[in-house]
């Protein structure tokens, strides 16, 4: 009875909201990442002097995790954890689908941002002065990851809690 | 802020005269030489006109550039003493001044040269000497016991046969079975060790093939040595041997080590060869006859005539300049302000603009400066950033065209510092500031807005000069003036729903969007050729909107980003008040440094975005060829060339 009383509890929905946004923002940078890392890897074996331009590429799809280490933070501040004040089970829930936008988003496009750098590694490969024309591509993919950081965080900042 | 006006230039001179004129040009460094080779293939010449050029020299001084690279990185791969490593340079070393090499030097130097890569071949033999004794050492060593010499192993009537036997032999049982076949021979253990029993058979010389065969049969297998002594004293004289080889080749080490001091004059030397295999590489792009040859090329328009003039009194030739227009698709020289000029890189790295375009270096250098300022948003960021790519710039001494990035940086850090303060952050902690990211999201996500329409307008006015400029009226009317009424329309019925009424302005909105929308929709479907074309592709221009939209939606990546470093930095500050004031200085160290790297990474790459896709979209072509001069390219050294323009 009293877990099910607890999954009830605002801070416990608010606090899952954080750890979805978090986590699954958090593993799809690591995905994408170890992804771009590996493809790069194999490029400097060759030429260890095109390192640079590589660990950038490397870097695009870590950003996500990122986002939502932000969202969790700033989810934190709000419900008595870091700050603030506990919210009530309606409010935890509100938070909890606040983190949403970027757990999933964040999941999926640091997969994809991923595969678009490891494609750019191979323009890099070829082509070492290109480097700027190789990050553009894996931009456009964290393009989503922003909306998504950004509905999020509206979202979050529209909450009153109190 | 501008492409650089060009000209085109055609030379004729005289075969005496070449080489010295080419010399000429190269030292001016402003002409780009064009490929003439197509008018050889004119009939009207009728065979009289030759392509120039000698590729047999091009080749033969790439294999002297090749030869002196390598020895120079012989001399590089040599240990260093400490004192020597004092001379190596470092991070912000200087190269030093070309000097054109006398023959007499350039002789003294390449022989050097090959005599260090010489050096290097004996250095090689002596090497594979050393292994060759070694390995006939080795083989010696189990024998070191056997005091017979390995050159006197015959007696009058006896011979003794070496060689091994498995380390598992049974020694008694074989030399019962060897003497039972043949009675008067022997078998002997000289020494053993985990592989193998070092032995010998003695027997009498009528039967000591016989007996050898017979050994083997059970095992053994016989070694020869061409050896004279004893194993023991051959093992000492092999060390003796190798003292002396390894002793030789600490002695050639040194020898190269005393060209160590001269790396430099070696790598003037490499510049020297690659200055003279340009010059004659040029000559493929020169057409001759016997006694004259052309070139043609370009060069900015501002320096035609001082050239013109100063190559009329030197030499003997006839020279034609000729104003290009848009139209030649000229080869592309940028000329910007000091704080534009780097920013060149950001153009270039999407695309060199052709002859046709308006260069958007400048106008993009401000939107980037800013943009970049509001991503970081830090002050002590932005600080600290302005600090560091000053210190790299005065102390590498870079100038124009060089390490663009880092002086990219310097203005970009000063908008970060600017707008840190307007955000009140520093190093993530609050100080008073005019918007506070994390309250204000409103206005932030306004402002974020707000620059993208006007970064856009920017961009589709600049679209509009170049339709006036062409003399395309209609088109300035149609698809510039009508979408900015009609974005502008749209942009102010759509704030009153979402940040409260503005008055009057959201009629007049309604008004502006109405003759726009009947504007796109009446003009937009202009190029088709049915009426009902016309009218179908003029509605569905209309449906451009949602890119318009899309593109100015994009600049909420503005607020996004600015929020994410100002929120990580508050989060770096936070750890580091949770664990003292230690750890507040190693987390803050470190926290900073990450937030600084991915965010100012962050900030390059989506500030980049937003010029390419965004703005350059709207107006620009890009695709042109970069002017590339024929001038001294050189790898280790410099040379000063007057800058005028």
């Amino acid at each position: 009875m009293e877990l099910i009383s607890s999954l009830a509890n605002g801070q416990v929905l608010a606090l899952l909201g954080a750890a979805l946004a978090t986590l699954m923002a958090g593993i799809g940078s690591a995905k994408g990442t170890s992804l771009a890392g590996q493809a790069a890897a194999g490029v400097v074996a060759e030429t260890p002097e095109k390192f640079g331009g590589l660990l950038v590429l490397q870097l695009l799809p870590g950003t996500q995790g990122l986002y939502g280490f932000i969202i969790g933070f700033l989810i934190l501040t709000k419900i008595g954890i870091l700050g603030g004040a506990a919210p009530t089970s309606a409010q935890g829930f509100q938070i909890l689908m606040a983190a949403l936008p970027i757990a999933f988003v964040g999941l999926i496009s640091g997969i994809y941002q991923g595969k678009a750098s490891v494609a750019c590694v191979g323009i890099l490969a070829k082509r070492p002065n290109e480097l700027g024309k190789a990050i553009i591509f894996p931009a456009i993919v964290e393009t989503y990851a922003i909306l998504g950081l950004l509905i999020s965080f509206l979202a979050l900042n529209g909450i009153a809690i109190g | 802020m501008a492409i650089v006006k060009m000209d085109r230039i055609a030379i004729v001179g005289l075969t005496a005269e070449k080489s010295k004129m080419l010399k000429l040009l190269m030292k001016r460094g402003f002409v780009q030489i064009d490929d003439s080779g197509y008018l050889t293939e004119e009939e009207a010449f009728a065979g009289n006109l030759l392509r120039d050029g000698d590729d047999g020299a091009v080749a033969r001084i790439e294999e002297h550039i090749q030869k002196t690279e390598q020895a120079m990185a012989l001399l590089n791969a040599l240990p260093r003493d400490k004192k020597d490593k004092k001379s190596g340079g470092g991070l912000f070393a200087q190269k030093p001044a070309y000097e054109d090499l006398t023959e007499a030097k350039v002789k003294e130097l390449t022989a050097e040269t090959l005599q260090i890569l010489a050096l290097q071949s004996t250095y090689q033999s002596l090497k594979g000497e050393e292994n060759r004794l070694l390995g006939n050492q080795s083989q010696l060593i189990p024998w070191q016991k056997l005091d017979v010499p390995l050159d006197g192993l015959e007696t009058h009537a006896t011979r003794m046969i070496l060689g091994t036997l498995p380390a598992s032999a049974n020694l008694a049982a074989l030399r019962e079975k060897l003497a039972e076949a043949y009675p008067e021979t022997f078998l002997g253990e000289v020494d053993r060790d985990k592989r193998a029993v070092y032995a010998y058979v003695i027997a009498h010389k009528s039967v000591a093939d016989d007996a050898a065969e017979a050994a083997k049969s059970l095992g053994f297998s016989p070694v020869a040595f061409d050896e004279q002594g004893t194993a023991l004293s051959r093992i000492q004289a092999y060390e003796t041997q190798v003292a002396t080889v390894r002793q030789s080749q600490v002695d050639t080490i040194q020898e190269m080590k005393a060209f160590l001091p001269k790396l430099e004059q070696y790598r003037n030397l490499s510049d020297y060869y690659a200055v003279r295999r340009d010059e004659l590489a040029i000559l493929d792009n020169l057409v001759r006859t016997k006694e004259t040859f052309y070139l043609e090329g370009w060069l900015p328009a501002n320096k035609a005539d001082g050239l013109a003039k100063e190559l009329k009194s030197a030499f003997t030739c006839y020279i034609e300049t000729q104003e290009a227009t848009r139209e030649d698709a000229f080869p592309v020289l940028l000329h910007n302000n000091a704080v534009s000029e780097p920013f060149e890189t950001v153009t270039n790295m999407y695309s060199c603009p052709n002859s046709r375009d308006i260069d958007p270096t400048f106008i993009m250098s401000i939107f980037y400066i800013i943009f970049f300022g509001i991503m970081m948003g830090d002050a002590g960021y932005g600080i600290l950033i302005t600090l560091a790519c000053i210190f790299v710039t005065k102390k590498a001494k870079l100038g124009r065209g060089q390490g663009n990035l880092i002086r990219m940086m310097i203005y970009c850090g000063i908008s970060t510092t600017i707008w840190g303060f307007v955000f009140g952050s520093f190093l993530g902690y609050s100080i008073p500031g005019l918007i506070n990211p994390l309250e204000d999201v409103m206005l932030l996500m306004g402002m974020s807005l707000l620059l993208g329409i006007v970064h856009i307008y920017t961009g589709l006015l600049i679209k509009g000069y170049m339709l006036l400029r062409d003399g395309d009226v209609k088109s300035f009317l149609f698809d510039i003036v009508f979408w900015l009424l009609l974005i502008t329309g749209v942009c102010l019925v759509i704030i009153p729903v979402i940040a409260g009424p503005i008055g009057v302005a959201s009629t007049v909105g309604k008004y502006l969007a109405l003759v726009g929308a009947v504007g796109v929709v009446l003009t937009g479907g202009r190029t088709s050729k049915s009426i009902g074309g016309k009218i179908g592709n003029g509605l569905y221009s209309l449906y451009g909107i949602t890119s318009y939209f899309g593109d100015i939606l994009s600049y909420s990546r503005l607020m996004a980003l600015c929020l994410s470093s100002g929120v990580i930095a508050q989060v770096v500050g936070l750890l580091g008040a949770m664990t003292g004031p230690v750890g507040a200085v190693i987390i803050g160290i470190v926290g900073h440094a990450i937030n600084l790297f991915i965010g100012g990474l962050g900030a390059y790459v989506h500030t980049s975005r937003l010029q390419y896709v965004e703005f350059f979209a709207k107006f620009y072509e890009g695709g042109g060829k970069m002017f590339s001069p024929f001038r001294y390219q050189t790898k280790y050294t410099n040379i000063e060339v007057e800058e005028e323009m």
